[in-house]
């Protein structure tokens, strides 16, 4: 599995989420995604920065949380 | 092991010191240090973390996990000590807001109580194996002590035996009248009228002639006792004959009684040492006191065949032998004791073992602290060590992905290009407490048709003014077209903001159109060139709900707007920058959600005022 921009992704909770983004910091891979809805006709109002994390061959993606981070984060996906 | 870089601490230590040493730039040199410590902090916290990931390779054994949970506590209790001695400082300059790492990530409850646990149960189990092996030994003496019991036992009942042969045989010589007779055990019982070896197998009978002879004894003594009396008070010859016949009669009958308890001593076969003991000690008193008798009768024993009894010879004997009774009792208090309390512990160790082998407990209190990931804990440092959090092997993860795939033709990428592109840089400006600068105005002398937002993809333009071109910017729709009344605006301000609202509407749907919009900062307000009777006032809303705008008599402009507008980026519709300030709060930072949802919120409430300010314009008008 790799993680690639328009593409959708499954998570564990079944959530799919449209990878929109991506931008990489510090090592890590950061991605803007966006949920779709159940038809996979369009995205829903959801939207994520998430980093994903490889361990043991596996893929997690983890919500960006605190204004520190986004901070640091968001400005890489703005694109002029 | 905790990893605490010592250059770093020496250097805190250095920093500290100066700032305990003088005043001067404390600012400056605060910072400094709480930099220093900062760093390491974070590096020591790092460390633990990244030593808990390993949990699973020293749970191999119990004495392996203790050894790392103990090494976990340690690092936990020095980290911790070496934050409490960071803030003492920072709190001995003023400061106490220095940020060091959440301790409280890490389950330490869980550690120490899994120490104690395992602790607990290691020792039991140590001290159970002594107790096994000590009741082993006692086991192994008690059947040792046991046999040389039965050995003695056997030994005393052989002598019993002897003793009683011996009697049976002891013979010895007697003066009478000047000259030696022939004596015997056996005789002297049989001039008593007692058959020893009938009488010895006789219990019954001995017990019959002991109770004769014991009331013979008494009747004697009484006699004795009064001729005693008579005679002291009235001493003569008469009175003493009389009273040494009695006496005669009495030594005779306590010589007959000693022999039959020397009898009732012989019949009892003894294999307790002390009875044994004590029963010889009694027969050479009896032997003893029969002789006295014996004197006091005028029979004179030269040769006593008693003496010849082995009863002396065994009582001395019995030295070589050991009574090993009390070491048997001793031995059987021992094991008693000692089994009760291993009872005990095993007991104890059954309340361990399920604690250690609470399956659910132990599995997630040990994942949750070896798969803490270090990265995400940088990411959120505010989340709690969670169960959640744990990736167990074999079971799927929430935030884990299971699958990745090329969407279906279904989804039309081109809208979704369109709904999520400005959605990152409103955010990142909401983020960085970027503020619009929005006002919102009240129009008294207005007349303001108001533009209807309804559920639609597109806006549509009513108002002549517009064409009927539909304009994509961003993430909605909306009709877009140049505003033929320009040139017929009113003069002055609502002339440049109409202008704005044309030039922004004419933005292509690349150019974040409402980056630099100003969407309901003030009713657009024109008039209608084309009759030459209208005065409009234009004002943009836009909710959730389908609004149904009203219109004055004299209005005619009605626009429809995109009915995705619950899926849109509400971001977008934020009117006041005061409220987005206070959106993005430092002391409460929102998740990306969280923020849209509340901006969300606040554009219902916008729209409330908008629409009283109408409304009050309108009745002013």
């Amino acid at each position: 599995m790799k993680l690639e921009i328009n593409k959708i992704v499954t998570l564990g909770n079944n959530e799919e989420y449209l990878i929109v983004d991506k931008v990489e910091k510090d090592g890590k891979e950061y991605y803007y995604v966006a949920e779709v809805n159940e038809d996979e006709t369009d995205i829903k109002d959801n939207y994520k920065i998430v980093c994903a994390t490889y361990k043991d061959d596996e893929i997690y993606l983890d919500e960006v949380l605190g204004e520190d981070k986004l901070k640091s984060i968001l400005p890489m996906f703005v694109k002029e | 092991m905790l990893n605490i870089d010592n250059d770093m601490l020496k250097l805190a230590k250095m920093q500290e010191r100066l700032l305990k040493a003088t005043e001067s730039n404390r600012e400056n040199n605060l910072n400094n240090y709480k930099k220093t410590v900062m760093q390491v902090d974070s590096d020591a916290f790092a460390s633990l973390l990244e030593e808990l990931k390993h949990i699973e390779e020293h749970n191999q054994s119990l004495e392996e996990e203790l050894q790392f949970l103990e090494s976990i506590k340690s690092g936990y209790d020095q980290l911790n000590e070496l934050q409490l001695s960071f803030r003492n400082v920072c709190e001995f300059c003023g400061d106490y807001d220095l940020k060091l790492s959440d301790l409280s990530q890490i389950n330490i409850e869980y550690v120490i109580n899994r120490i104690n646990v395992i602790n607990g149960y290691l020792i039991n189990l140590r001290n159970i194996e002594i107790n096994k092996n000590r009741l082993q030994d006692l086991n192994e003496q008690l059947v040792v002590e046991e046999k040389k019991k039965d050995y003695l036992e056997t030994k005393l009942r052989q002598l019993e035996l002897s003793l009683r042969e011996s009697f049976l045989a002891a013979e010895g010589r007697k003066i009478v009248d000047g000259k030696l007779q022939y004596t015997s055990v056996v005789d002297e019982y049989k001039k008593l009228g007692i058959d020893i070896s009938v009488v010895l197998d006789d219990t019954e009978l001995l017990k019959r002639m002991l109770v004769d002879i014991d009331k013979e004894k008494s009747e004697v003594g009484e006699k004795f006792g009064t001729a005693e009396i008579c005679y002291n008070n009235f001493p003569n010859a008469e009175s003493k004959q009389i009273l040494d016949e009695i006496r005669i009669d009495f030594f005779n009958v306590k010589y007959r009684l000693t022999m039959l308890k020397i009898l009732e001593l012989l019949s009892f076969n003894y294999t307790n040492y002390d009875l044994f003991k004590e029963k010889r000690e009694k027969i050479l008193d009896l032997i003893k006191y029969r002789l006295s008798c014996l004197e006091s009768l005028g029979v004179h024993i030269s040769i006593d065949p008693f003496s010849r009894t082995k009863a002396r010879e065994q009582l001395d004997s019995l030295t070589s032998l050991t009574d090993n009774s009390k070491i048997i009792n001793r031995i059987r208090k021992e094991i008693s004791q000692l089994t009760d309390r291993t009872e005990e512990m095993i007991n104890q160790n059954s309340n361990y073992l399920i604690s250690l082998g609470d399956t659910k407990d132990l599995l997630v209190s040990k994942i949750s602290i070896s798969d803490i990931d270090v990265s995400l804990v940088e990411l959120s440092m505010d989340r709690e060590l969670d169960i959640t959090d744990v990736n167990t092997s074999g079971v799927i993860e929430d935030n884990q992905v299971i699958d990745v795939r090329v969407p279906t033709d279904r989804l039309n990428m081109s809208i979704v290009a369109q709904k999520t592109k400005g959605v990152i840089k409103r955010v990142n400006q909401m983020v960085n407490n970027y503020s619009l600068d929005v006002t919102v105005k009240s129009q008294v002398d207005e007349i303001s048709p108001k533009l209807v937002i309804v559920p639609n993809s597109k806006v549509e333009e009513k108002n002549t003014v517009f064409d009927s071109t539909t304009v994509e910017y961003d993430d909605i729709f909306m009709t877009q077209g140049t505003l033929e009344t320009k040139k017929t605006v009113l003069p002055g301000d609502e002339e440049e903001v109409i202008e704005g609202f044309v030039l922004n509407v004419n933005v292509d749907s690349e150019s974040d159109i409402f980056e630099t919009m100003v969407p309901f900062s003030e009713p657009i307000r024109f008039e209608e060139k084309t009759d030459g009777s209208l005065e409009q006032e234009q004002v943009l809303e836009i909710g959730k709900p389908e609004l149904s705008g009203e219109t004055e008599a004299t209005g005619t402009v009605s626009e429809t707007i995109d009915d995705s507008v619950d899926q849109m980026p509400e971001a977008f519709w934020v009117t006041e920058s005061e409220e987005m300030v206070e959106e993005v709060n430092d002391e409460e930072v929102l998740s990306f959600d969280d923020q849209i949802n509340m901006l969300l919120s606040d554009q219902g409430n916008m729209k409330t005022r908008k629409l009283e300010a109408d409304k009050s314009t309108r009745k002013a008008a």
